[in-house]
């Protein structure tokens, strides 16, 4: 066995960006002993990517708005399977945690009334889809995640949490009797190993969009939480539902923010046609972003696309006027010239729907806790608790809406560290983990390091994301999702076997990376077989050969378990609180 | 530190929390640092100290750092990003 250094602290969260440091901050504002964990220093957390905004009914641009208004859209953009108990708790509470930010000193724009400013997202409407667009997004400039992370990050520091930055989370430790009690992780910049103690872990390590060769996502996103989550047995929820965003610039992926379509942009094929308008009559360019992404591979499948190869289409936006395109929209312009060289002022933006946010994760109640399945029933996981892009409460269900990301962060941050805290309060005890428990946690990295033949990780991410893309994006299919897991089968053990010829301590990063890209394997078979086996097509998850959405089989979440790799259903939750469950309709916008 | 450990350490810090400026620094870290002058490594290891929003002002051209090395080198990341193309892969 090895003898680790230990660290014990009544909670710990792996993951410094919104959903972590709003945890911590709520913990640590209780006075208990709570640690922020994360491979990047906090404020470098893909969060600061955030530049759109937070969804939540303030009602600031509109004082009749309500939030159950939001409540209706956001069903309506899960395609029905977010949970309704959880999307009435996030709609309903967003205000006060929006408040509650604005008080930390979070510098929203204002509108000249001084309250704070709000813009139109896709998918928003008033009075249940009959009063036409909100405007409900809360904006601070085109920084909101930076805004939000830095604010987030001054008020932990206030309230003393301590915060392990650089630190590289590997595995979870439970007990004998399965209790979560802590994680394994590597101080980067020593290459020390620590056993970190604690009595809640809260997993809030983001999303894994590096599953997929095109994406928006940054390096860092690669499903850490998920990876060690499915390592230790625990089941995923809705992993087959992946939103691809209708404008990632062509080659580069970076995102052209969907403000530009609130703004009066519009998405043209090779004739020059808003074709939007033939696919959603009324809501046209705003439309949910998964119908959106849609209409535009259909566009190009069907030879319709722009460019040489046809395999793109462009976001129009010179009609606006040079004058307004600057102003409204500051880095479109330099964005565009710098990842497509046009001037959108004067030529249209090349886009194509490009992989963004991973809807499914860990599924949890409100309060944070991990949930996985035994024989049919839920069970809570002892000790393990998961909030932000890595979790499943499922609040997005099959399609998210632009800005509900940043809300469900805070608000599920904040719920998380609420429960925790008073948790702590009544008192938690759980068996200490024994040596053993702890090697178990350091057994894949020894590996690893150990390993003298195996191949090299930029090779095989390569592999893995290219099988992503190609089997497994906008539009699937059964017989290509065979082969594409076919091709997973073959690389696990590749994957598990990579040989990293760097065996130094400080600042490794080819270990980091080759642990990251273990971690991306785990959550793209998770997607592979989740994406195989819904046999219908809803919200993101869209089948050639089951093109029609089938309530009578999959108005449910799915659950991928990982011993089994079998999938098993999982009721939606459709029993809100305080007003009446939202009827699964036809989606039209 | 050694020559390893510090260009592992500036691997590691030129990847970020967006993609955007991801695309730019970790290719300028694997193929244009080792043949700056030690200036311009210097001024390149305070880049990656700034913050993310500051860092994506400056190679997108909004803004110009207001300390001159700082500047300096934003000129050359964003020339050999215009040399290099921009795409999705690892560098
Ligand atoms: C380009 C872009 C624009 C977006 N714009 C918006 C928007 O306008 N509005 C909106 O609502 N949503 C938006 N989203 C989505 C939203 O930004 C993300 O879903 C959200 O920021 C995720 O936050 P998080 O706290 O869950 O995780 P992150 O912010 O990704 O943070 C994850 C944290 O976990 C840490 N971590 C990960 N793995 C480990 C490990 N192994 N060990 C230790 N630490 C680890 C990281 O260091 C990091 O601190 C956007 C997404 C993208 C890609």
């Amino acid at each position: 066995m090895t003898a680790l250094r230990k660290l014990s602290f009544d909670a710990i969260v792996i993951g410094g960006g919104g959903a972590g440091m709003r945890a911590s901050l709520q913990m640590a504002q209780s006075g208990f002993k709570t640690a922020c964990l994360s491979k990047v220093f906090p404020t470098r957390s893909h969060t600061v990517s955030a530049q759109g905004g937070i969804t939540c009914a303030i009602a600031s641009a509109d004082p009749h708005d309500d939030w159950r208004w939001h409540m209706y859209d956001t069903v309506k953009g899960s395609d029905y399977i977010g949970d309704q108990d959880a999307i009435e708790y996030m709609c309903s509470v967003g205000p006060q945690a929006v408040f509650e930010l604005e008080h930390m000193g979070l510098p929203f724009s204002r509108f000249d009334n001084g309250r704070i400013y709000q813009r139109p997202f896709g998918g928003q409407s008033k009075d249940y889809g009959n009063g036409g667009q909100a405007a409900r997004t809360c904006a601070a400039a085109d920084r909101t995640g930076h805004a939000l992370l830095h604010t987030l990050y001054q008020t932990n520091l206030k309230n003393e949490t301590t915060f392990l930055n650089e630190w590289f989370a590997v595995d979870l430790v439970r007990n004998q009797s399965g209790d979560v009690v802590g994680v394994v992780a590597i101080e980067i910049e020593t290459g020390e190993v620590a056993f970190v103690e604690s009595k809640a872990t809260v997993l809030a390590t983001g999303g894994a969009g590096r599953i997929y060769a095109s994406t928006t996502n940054a390096h860092i996103n690669t499903g850490d939480g998920i990876g060690m989550a499915l390592r230790a047995g625990y089941a995923m929820q809705d992993m087959e539902m992946w939103q691809f965003h209708p404008t990632g610039i062509y080659g580069a992926g970076t995102l052209v923010t969907e403000g530009c379509r609130g703004e009066g942009g519009y998405l043209i094929n090779k004739d020059g046609e808003r074709f939007m308008e033939r696919y959603a009559p009324n809501a046209k360019d705003l439309a949910g972003r998964d119908v959106v992404a849609r209409s535009m591979m259909t566009e190009i499948l069907e030879g319709r696309g722009c460019g040489d190869s046809g395999d793109h289409v462009y976001l129009k936006l010179d009609h606006l006027g040079k004058e307004i395109v600057h102003s409204r929209l500051p880095g479109v312009t330099e964005l565009s010239k710098t990842f497509a060289h046009v001037d959108p002022a004067v030529k249209p933006i090349p886009v194509v729907p490009t992989c963004h946010y991973m809807m499914g994760g860990i599924p949890t109640n409100v309060n944070g806790q991990a949930i996985t399945q035994i024989d049919g029933k839920d069970q809570i996981i002892p000790g393990l608790y998961a909030c932000g892009e890595a979790a499943c409460v499922s609040v997005h269900g099959a399609n998210r809406l632009g800005g509900n990301s940043l809300l469900d962060l805070v608000v599920f941050g904040r719920a998380a560290g609420i429960f925790i805290q008073e948790q702590l309060q009544q008192g938690i005890e759980y068996a200490a983990a024994s040596a053993d428990d702890v090697d178990h946690a350091v057994a894949r990295m020894n590996t690893l390091n150990s390993n003298e033949k195996g191949e090299d990780t930029s090779t095989l991410k390569k592999e893995l994301q290219s099988c992503m893309q190609n089997y497994f994006g906008v539009f699937r299919d059964g017989e290509y999702m065979k082969k594409g897991r076919e091709e997973l089968n073959v690389m696990r053990e590749r994957i598990a076997n990579i040989a990293i010829e760097d065996k130094s301590k400080a600042f490794n990063t080819a270990r980091m990376e080759a642990l990251e890209l273990q971690n991306l394997f785990e959550v793209a078979e998770a997607t592979a077989i989740a994406a195989d086996e819904r046999t219908e097509s809803r919200g993101a998850h869209s089948r050639r050969d089951f093109p029609e959405r089938d309530d009578k089989n999959w108005l449910c979440h799915s659950l991928y378990h990982p011993d089994s790799k079998k999938l098993t259903r999982r009721d939606v939750n459709f029993s809100p609180n305080t007003v009446e469950t939202f009827q699964p309709k036809v989606r039209t916008y | 530190m050694d020559d390893r450990t510090e260009f592992n350490r500036l691997s590691w810090h030129s990847r970020r929390g967006m993609l955007e400026i991801d695309v730019m620094l970790m290719p300028f870290t694997q193929y244009h640092y080792r043949t700056l002058s030690t200036n311009d490594q210097l001024a390149y290891r305070r880049l990656l100290d700034c913050e993310d929003q500051d860092i994506w002002e400056w190679l997108r051209g909004f803004q110009v750092p207001q300390d001159e090395s700082l500047a300096r080198i934003v000129v050359k990341i964003r020339q050999a990003s215009c040399d290099l193309g921009v795409t999705q892969a690892d560098p």
